[in-house]
């Protein structure tokens, strides 16, 4: 009786650690969709700046993500979209930002980040970008629904 | 409880910890010293000419023994890179020696592996108009990326040595028979 405790305990302990760490979704999650529902994260991502010139706001995207220390890798003035990367310590932190026409006067710049294999969605951080770039375009960022 | 119930419980514990790993705060915050980074990183040349002055940049960064990645002339933005070396004599001796000590003490001792292997230096440009619009401002930053010998990241950093800058623009400065001005 007593041998057959000590040798279930590591078995649990191992199929319960598989589990736990399998991940915080399931596959099927993480392919289809982010964590938050989509309209939320969208909001959280994009803001809108009352200007129409958009190879000068890529350009100040670009800026942005210098100051911040990411290393640019691409960039596409036709698709608006400028994509780049850096490391925290050993994860790589990859950022990706599209910038595209919202109206006739403004322009909607998105931006998604992923910390390692986790997608982040914590409107601080995005908030933290926008104020950069506020500064280097020298407008206001304005929250969109 | 035997000795294999409560390693697996501390397996499960160490296991679970690297399960989800939490968002460091402050990860897109603006460095306070950005504006004395971006006079570093930035010249003015004298004319509206992009493509000339971009033309000019790719050629420096070749100088310099980088090859072009990406580059996209509308925007007027040039990615580059070199692979060299990082291997340290010093490092590595002192490693080596540290695991032979240990391996002699009757321990195991790796730190060979954490010893730098391999870096990349990346180089980001960028053309921007000035804000009085008849000049060309141009904005590079190089930084490097540092491996060990298990292949992790050791070392992330922005170059911050004057000589490297300036040397660069002067190259520019040379190919577009213009002086560069600070910013």
């Amino acid at each position: 009786m007593k041998t057959g405790i000590t040798l279930s305990l590591p078995v649990i302990g191992l199929i319960s650690s598989i589990l736990l760490n399998s991940g915080c979704a399931t596959n099927q999650q993480q392919i289809l969709a982010a964590d938050q529902s989509q309209v939320a994260l969208r909001s959280i991502q994009s803001r809108a700046f009352d200007t129409s010139d958009k190879k000068l706001m890529m350009r100040s995207v670009i800026n942005t993500m210098q100051d911040i220390d990411f290393l640019i890798q691409d960039s596409s003035l036709d698709l608006g979209t400028v994509t780049g990367q850096k490391f925290h310590g050993n994860t790589v932190v990859k950022m990706s930002v599209t910038i595209k026409e919202r109206n006739a006067q403004q322009l909607l710049v998105r931006a998604n980040v992923q910390y390692g294999l986790k997608a982040i969605e914590d409107p601080k951080t995005y908030q933290d970008f926008f104020v950069g770039l506020e500064k280097s375009v020298f407008l206001t960022a304005q929250q969109v629904d | 409880m035997g000795r294999n119930s409560k390693k697996s419980i501390l397996l499960a514990g160490c296991l679970f910890i690297t399960g989800c790993m939490s968002v460091p705060a402050n990860l897109l915050v603006l460095p306070s010293g950005y504006l004395a980074s971006r006079e570093q990183q930035m010249r003015k040349f004298q004319t509206t000419d992009e493509k000339q002055v971009l033309q000019a940049g790719a050629g420096a960064l070749q100088d310099l023994g980088f090859t072009i990645d990406k580059s996209e002339t509308n925007l007027g933005v040039i990615v580059a890179s070199k692979n060299r070396t990082a291997v340290s004599v010093s490092q590595t001796a002192l490693a080596l020696t540290a695991d032979i000590a240990s391996a002699l003490c009757g321990a195991y001792g790796n730190l060979y592996a954490q010893t730098d292997k391999e870096q990349r230096i990346e180089a980001s440009l960028v053309i921007n108009p000035s804000l009085s619009q008849d000049a060309t401002v141009v904005r590079v930053k190089f930084q490097t990326v540092v491996w060990n010998r298990a292949g992790q990241v050791s070392r992330f950093e922005t170059i911050k040595d004057p000589k490297l800058y300036q040397d660069f623009f002067e190259r520019i400065s040379k190919a577009v028979f213009l002086e560069e001005q600070k910013i």
